[in-house]
């Protein structure tokens, strides 16, 4: 898993139909002092994070997992929200 | 998923069979503003998407997650045109 902050929303009426009733999330990965790492991606919010919450959040082909549907196009999901970091050093 | 423009169309006569009726289109990543970033590839459109079109792209192995690019080989999919973008929050 890795950390995101939820930075906007994406809407998109022409999509795969496996897509109908996502939620689609424009996600800053951060790293672990909440500092901005790499690019902005698009993930599906299956937990209902809003904008600018900490996240947690899967890719690759296991991303469709937390998706209602078995099917999806799907390569990023939000799967939690996070309370708080803890950094020991 | 990452978010692309459609700058190109690719045709390809000799190619992998169960890839007869895929259409290809070049690619190219853009930033939350829509400004062209570095870079491009060749994905398989499964929604229909014209050139000059902001698209959501899935990679990987997921991308051969739909009706169109199921079990072939594929590993990047345009699987979605955005209508709007909202980035207040960045």
């Amino acid at each position: 898993m890795n950390l995101g902050r939820v930075i906007g929303t994406i809407w998109a009426t022409r999509k795969d139909e496996n897509l109908n009733g996502a939620k689609m999330q424009l996600l800053q990965p951060i790293d672990h002092y909440q500092q901005p790492a790499g690019d902005p991606i698009v993930a599906i919010d299956t937990v209902g994070a809003g904008p600018g919450e900490t996240v947690f959040y899967i890719t690759a082909r296991e991303a469709v997992l937390p998706y209602f549907r078995p099917m999806a196009p799907i390569d990023a999901s939000i799967v939690g929200i996070v309370d708080a970091i803890e950094n020991y050093s | 998923m990452i978010l692309a423009r459609v700058i190109g169309t690719v045709w390809a006569t000799r190619k992998d069979e169960r890839m007869h009726g895929l259409k290809m289109q070049i690619v190219r990543p853009v930033g939350l503003d829509l400004k062209d970033k570095e870079g491009h590839l060749v994905a398989v459109d499964a929604v229909g998407a014209g050139v000059g079109e902001i698209v959501i792209v899935v990679q990987g192995s997921s991308a051969r997650q739909t009706a169109a690019t199921e079990n072939k080989p594929v590993d990047a999919t345009i699987m979605a045109i955005v209508d709007k973008l909202d980035a207040s929050a960045a």
